[in-house]
């Protein structure tokens, strides 16, 4: 059930990213409004999935497949709240296609269950789980801003814009976009990386175990608070910020990927 | 009975004449009254703009309303027709239908697209069903060519791009900077240029307009009329660091800024964006200033390879149009070709019904004891036969009218039923 109901989200996921991809050479206005409706139905079913995973399982995300699945869903979330937010729904066409890679990624990977040590099974453990989900789902949003920011910004540069330059909203929103989405990840994954402080000090008396994931984690968070105390108060904005997000999400997906592969500890899947 | 169009356009006739025969709007109601006067015209409208003069008009006799049309025209311009004859172009059935939808799509205007047309049409249109000058062929005709234009803006890309120059800036910073409410523009140098481009930006909700001039009288004339500031020449790149958005257009032989004058104005804007426009030629500023990140600079050149890119685009849509028109007129002229055959239809029902009547007249009288009841059933058992028998022709004429040979059914299915001509 679980895997029929992923099955379809995907589906729903890949149509909407091809329609959301077409409004940028098409004309859009039908092909958005059937992109936004097909991602919501996705989300749906991916919520079901999770919701069928939660209920069989009872227990947070406990391998890499796992992992991607929820983290696609976090964005998918993150997601549509900017697409009401800023009315704009071209973000989709850098958003969903990512999500799709996500979920993609996560349908394809083998699904060993790993026992997850008693202690490890409470509230607390939800709660650092999803905040730092939802944390790093808005990083990556400010990474599809950042990239779109970067394509606009060259084809105002080369002083040739086309058809991809009518359709991709202006820089100020793009800007925005990506402030708004570190502004909103970074008190999510500051709080998340503390619940998860928090839960290593009761669970094993230390607040860190210094595994892999907490070292990359430590990383990334003083890496994000660099770049959004930059912008605040350095005035670090457009291009260099732009790079910069796509650097720091690069940076989320790697601690992702690789250390978990490498390192093992307690966050190894 | 066809539908005719007689004019000339920006496509055949020189401004010079187009001016001469321009009809103000004022006129046309006497216009169509004039035109009125002629037994070959039954519905009539005129579209007088400053890139055509044209008559749309239902007629019986083509070469007779066209004769009388070329008069009226030369005789209110006083003019020879011979001066403006060889100008002018004369389309009907098909070909007028097309035209119309055509020239009220915006299509066969000078900038393709461009917006003003339709309010046009339909102004010319408003003012021939005051004067009673249209009937309901002309009447369907319009209201199709209003829908149809309707539909070419929503369906194709036709009317989205800027394709002047001072939209195209606009349209360039409405992408840099989103709203342009609350930005603030300054000018340097204040010729007629920087002065429209300037118009176009407050129109669009730019909030502060600074004007920096060598003449500084000239300045601050610019500044008052827009409830701007004048600011000495000489301090005009101190108070760039509080604009937006930079027109230069000085007439100076050397450029006046350099890519250096840039890099620290964006430093002291703490990176927001600024977008440069230079209109002057010899170019005021180095075009390397935009390499500088969050400068954006575009010179004349620039925005009119935009304009043109824009214009290819526009032509591009304009092609998708065309087929959206080719169907309409299709659609249009097979209602037009069914109307022929409607009064043939009525008097071969008039006939039949009229043997009918007759018929039954005869049975009754030598029948006298049918009741009433009996005498209704009979009748309506023959008008039931009727309606039988003349359904097939019917549809299949309906039909047939549409198509080329449309004509022939009309004279065969007159002649088998004796229908003279009316």
């Amino acid at each position: 059930m679980e895997l029929i109901l992923t099955y379809l989200a995907l589906l729903f996921y890949l149509s909407a990213s091809l329609a959301y991809m077409g409004s940028l050479i098409a004309r859009p206005g039908k092909l958005l409004r059937a992109a936004g409706i097909l991602t919501r139905v996705g989300f749906v079913l991916h919520t079901g999935a999770l919701a069928v995973h939660l209920y069989q399982q009872g227990r947070p995300p406990a391998n890499l497949a796992d992992w991607l699945s929820f983290y696609a869903w976090a964005t998918v979330a993150v997601y549509i709240v900017t697409e009401v937010h800023y009315e704009s729904k071209v973000i989709g066409s850098f958003a969903i296609p990512l999500v799709v890679l996500l979920l993609g990624a996560s349908a394809a990977l083998p699904k060993t269950i790993e026992t997850l040590s008693p202690p490890l099974k409470n509230f607390g453990v939800w709660t650092h789980v999803i905040l730092t989900l939802l944390g790093n789902a808005a990083f990556a949003l400010a990474c599809c801003g950042a990239l779109m920011f970067l394509v606009q910004e060259w084809l105002l540069k080369s002083r040739h814009p086309g058809i991809l330059f009518e359709r991709l909203p202006s820089l100020k929103l793009l800007d925005d976009l990506c402030h708004f989405s570190l502004t909103l990840g970074f008190p999510l994954l500051t709080l998340g990386l503390l619940s998860g402080v928090l839960l290593s000090y009761s669970v094993w008396g230390s607040f860190l175990s210094w595994d892999g994931r907490q070292i990359w984690s430590t990383i990334t968070w003083v890496f994000y608070a660099a770049l959004l105390h930059g912008r605040l108060a350095g005035g670090w904005r457009g291009r260099k910020a732009a790079i910069l997000s796509i650097i720091g999400f690069c940076g989320v997906v790697f601690g992702f990927l690789v250390a978990n592969l490498l390192i093992r500890g307690t966050h190894a899947f | 009975m066809e539908i005719i169009v007689l004019g000339l356009s920006h496509k055949t006739a020189p401004i010079e004449l187009r001016e001469k025969l321009h009809i103000p709007e004022s006129e046309l109601p006497e216009v169509l009254e004039e035109l009125g006067g002629c037994g070959q015209i039954l519905e009539r409208m005129i579209l007088s703009t400053c890139n055509r003069v044209e008559a749309y008009a239902v007629v019986d006799d083509v070469e007779g309303a066209r004769r009388f049309l070329v008069e009226c025209l030369a005789e209110r311009h006083k003019l020879l027709p011979q001066a403006f004859e060889s100008s002018l172009y004369l389309l009907t059935a098909d070909q007028a239908i097309r035209h119309i939808f055509r020239v009220a799509s915006s299509l066969d205007a000078m900038v393709v697209g461009e917006s003003q047309i339709l309010g046009q049409v339909k102004a010319a249109y408003a003012i021939a069903i005051e004067q009673d000058a249209t009937g309901s062929i002309l009447n369907a005709l319009m209201d199709r060519a209003l829908r149809v234009a309707k539909r070419v803006r929503t369906e194709t890309g036709i009317a989205t791009s800027a394709v002047s120059v001072s939209t195209a800036a606009i349209e360039l910073a409405k992408k840099i900077f989103g709203a342009l409410t609350g930005r603030t523009v300054m000018l340097i140098g204040a010729g007629k240029m920087s002065e429209l481009s300037a118009k176009h930006l407050l129109a669009d909700g730019v909030g502060t307009v600074i004007v920096a001039n060598r003449n500084f009288d000239r300045a601050v004339e610019l500044a008052e009329r827009w409830g701007g500031r004048a600011v000495p020449y000489d301090h005009a790149k101190l108070e760039m660091v509080g604009a937006d958005i930079i027109i230069s257009s000085t007439g100076a032989p050397h450029q006046i800024l350099s890519k250096a004058d840039f890099q620290e104005i964006a430093l002291q804007r703490r990176n927001r964006p600024i977008f440069v426009i230079d209109i002057a030629v010899p170019r005021d500023i180095d075009p390397a200033a935009n390499e500088i990140d969050n400068v954006y600079l575009y010179d004349l050149d620039d925005l009119q390879g935009v304009v043109q890119a824009n214009l290819r685009e526009r032509q591009r849509e304009a092609d998708v149009a065309e087929g959206l028109i080719d169907r309409e007129v299709r659609q249009f002229a097979e209602w037009l070709a069914s109307l022929h055959v409607v009064p043939t239809i009525v008097a071969m029902r008039k006939k039949v019904e009229s043997i009918r009547e007759e018929e039954l007249q005869k049975i009754f009288s030598k029948l006298q004891d049918l009741t009433p009841e009996e005498r209704h059933a009979i009748s309506l058992m023959t008008s039931s036969i009727v309606n039988k028998i003349l359904h097939e022709p019917t549809t299949e004429l309906k039909r047939q009218s549409a198509l080329k040979e449309g004509h022939l059914y009309v004279d065969v299915l007159r002649r088998l039923f004796g229908i003279g001509d009316e």
